[in-house]
């Protein structure tokens, strides 16, 4: 037989450590380890699919930086038939996984930049990805401005880190809830209003918005308003995907494939596609 | 080229492989030739309507995945042009990077005999798409003179060698006479379009009335894009036995609810018009932006076999035609 390599092939991996996000159990995080190789090299934004054998696969967004060498991490919204399963396996199952997939964020044109990262929700996995990427190569970019939106304290992910986060002082970290919860002294507001009192410049600066849609649909005119044009603002997308490889058809948005032209891209871009999202 | 009998040639290449012949359903192994276009086209041979993808034994660290391995070497006789175009239209998706084996792997286990075709109907439209009934594809190409005499020529490597072509005598002028009248009157029935679709557009004719209204009728059953020599869409699905697991692959249709329903319940697509309007943005925008060929190859499939009597050459018509005002 031919030898190639095969890319619908999952490769074995070891959850190694899981752990919930939120109180209501919905979103939990996996710690996933490659059993027979390398945790491989990629870029901030790209994603895997992850299988349950006799189950299916799904795509997820890498929640760890390519700088945390020991293991992928990927939180997943309890949802569909794969994650429901995927949310009931113990420490230590195994799972196949293909990846990276996907053209991640653009992070070698952020370089010299200004960088202002605006999530709302569970969107925040690549996100993360992509700061702690860039605070690990710090010097490389000039301000980073994170705005970080849930509806309520419990729904905010990675909750510790953030802590630390806040802390630093090479980083201006805004957490915001939807409305006012008992304790919650921080910032209280919807993503786009306290972003435009945030007002971050638009100079040499790039944007990138992950969030649910209604968020990004009110957070690109406060974008605009500020003077960021369509061709700084990155987002990344999702659809139903199949074979994450540009192949079966189904993720399409006009001539792109999300899974293999994306799921990362510049409204630039997305303006010149049809609205098919 | 070369004169000879169907069954010369059909056992000539049995040697290769199984023999899959045209005929009224498909293309069946050891089948009788139909003389007219088949219901189904030939795009099974590399993109199976159900695929292995691998099968997995056993569980946790003991788990084993074993790849299918597509290696029946089979040969299919009597694609017409529109077919062979077909599949060289959708081989611009499988096999550009990153490349799928397992189309690879049938691309090249299966030799390829196409027909010139004499059989055009009112519902053929190749000729828009840069085809003809005489276009010259695949590894051998032959015309049917009558019902069992044939003239037949090599176009590959792997066509020269199958046959012993110098133990035929060469068609005789009246052979190639017959032929080129044969093909002229099948041209002067395939329709040209005459297509000039600024691709571009694509974002201004996406959700606009005119597709609304073109594509108002159909009833997203589906029934085009499975007899379409183009459409490949996939849907992949794990099959749970008592000790293995099977992934597989199965044909599936952008006209379904189910095709972009997403787990949290959001349908890109919910209005009925705007999946056969995917259908037809796919092969007439999105194809061209990126491989820079239609994605529709004008066999009237599509056409013979929907039960709303939709017809994919008015759509594209009016589309084309409200680029055309809307941007003088």
């Amino acid at each position: 037989m031919a030898e190639f390599i095969n890319p619908y092939y999952p490769k074995k991996a070891r959850i190694e450590r899981t752990y919930f996000e939120s109180q209501d159990r919905s979103l939990k995080t996996f710690d996933i380890k490659p059993v027979e190789c390398d945790v491989p090299s990629f870029i901030p934004g790209q994603f895997c699919e992850i299988s349950l054998l006799g189950y299916g696969e799904s795509p997820f967004g890498i929640a760890t930086s390519p700088t945390e060498k020991e293991f992928l991490r990927f939180t997943v919204n309890k949802t569909g038939f794969v994650t429901s399963k995927l949310h009931e396996l113990p420490d230590g199952s195994i799972v196949g996984v293909r990846g990276p997939l996907g053209n991640g964020y653009p992070v070698e044109k952020f370089k010299g930049h200004n960088v202002v990262i605006v999530g709302g929700g569970f969107a925040f996995t690549t996100l993360r990805s992509l700061l702690v990427f860039m605070l690990h190569h710090r010097d490389d970019f000039k301000d980073i401005t994170v705005l970080y939106g849930a509806r309520t304290p419990d729904l905010f992910l990675y909750k510790e880190e953030l802590a630390e986060w806040e802390k630093r002082d090479d980083l201006n970290l805004v957490l915001t809830i939807d409305k006012p919860y008992e304790g919650w002294t921080k910032k209280v507001g919807l993503v786009p209003p306290v972003l435009e009192e945030m007002a971050p410049s638009p100079k040499d600066a790039y944007a990138v918005v992950c969030g649910p849609p209604i968020m990004i649909r009110f957070t690109l005119p406060v974008l605009f308003k500020l003077g960021f044009s369509p061709s700084n603002i990155y987002t990344s997308l999702e659809k139903r995907m199949k074979c994450g490889i540009g192949k079966c058809g189904r993720c399409n948005v006009g001539d792109k494939y999300i899974c293999k032209d994306g799921p990362v891209f510049s409204f630039e871009e997305l303006n010149n596609l049809p609205e098919d999202l | 080229m070369k004169r000879m009998t169907f069954t010369e040639l059909v056992d000539g290449l049995s040697s290769w492989g199984d023999v899959f012949v045209r005929t009224k359903k498909g293309f069946e192994k050891d089948g009788n030739l139909h003389k007219a276009k088949s219901k189904n086209s030939p795009k099974e041979f590399l993109l199976p309507r159900e695929e292995m993808l691998f099968v997995a034994y056993g569980s946790g660290d003991d788990m084993r995945v074993m790849e299918a391995n597509p290696s029946k070497k089979r040969v299919v006789v009597g694609a017409l042009p529109c077919d062979m175009h077909g599949l060289n239209v959708t081989e611009k998706n499988f096999l550009s990077e990153p490349k799928d084996p397992y189309f690879a792997k049938r691309k090249d286990n299966t030799v390829f005999v196409t027909e010139l075709c004499q059989y055009a109907t009112s519902t053929c439209f190749c000729r828009s798409f840069g085809i003809g009934p005489s276009s010259k594809m695949g590894d051998i190409v032959y015309f049917m003179l009558d019902d069992e005499n044939i003239i037949a020529e090599p176009l590959t490597d792997r066509g020269r060698e199958l046959l012993s072509w110098n133990k035929y005598e060469d068609a005789k002028d009246e052979d190639i006479r017959i032929m080129e009248e044969k093909l002229a009157e099948a041209e002067n029935i395939s329709q040209d379009l005459s297509l000039s679709i600024d691709h571009k557009k694509q974002r201004e004719v996406y959700g606009s009335e005119v597709f609304k209204e073109a594509v108002f009728h159909c009833l997203n059953c589906g029934a085009c894009t499975f007899v379409c020599p183009t459409c490949y869409c996939f849907d992949i699905r794990d099959i749970k036995r008592k000790d293995f697991v099977i992934r597989e692959r199965m044909w599936d249709s952008c006209m379904y609810f189910i095709y972009s329903l997403e787990a949290s319940g959001h349908n890109p697509r919910k209005e009925r018009f705007k999946r056969a309007q995917n259908r037809v943005m796919h092969k007439f925008f999105y194809q061209p932006l990126q491989y820079g060929v239609y994605g529709c190859t004008g066999c009237g499939r599509c056409i013979d076999v929907c039960p709303a009597g939709y017809d994919i050459r008015e759509t594209v018509l009016k589309v084309q035609n409200y680029l055309e005002v809307k941007n003088g």
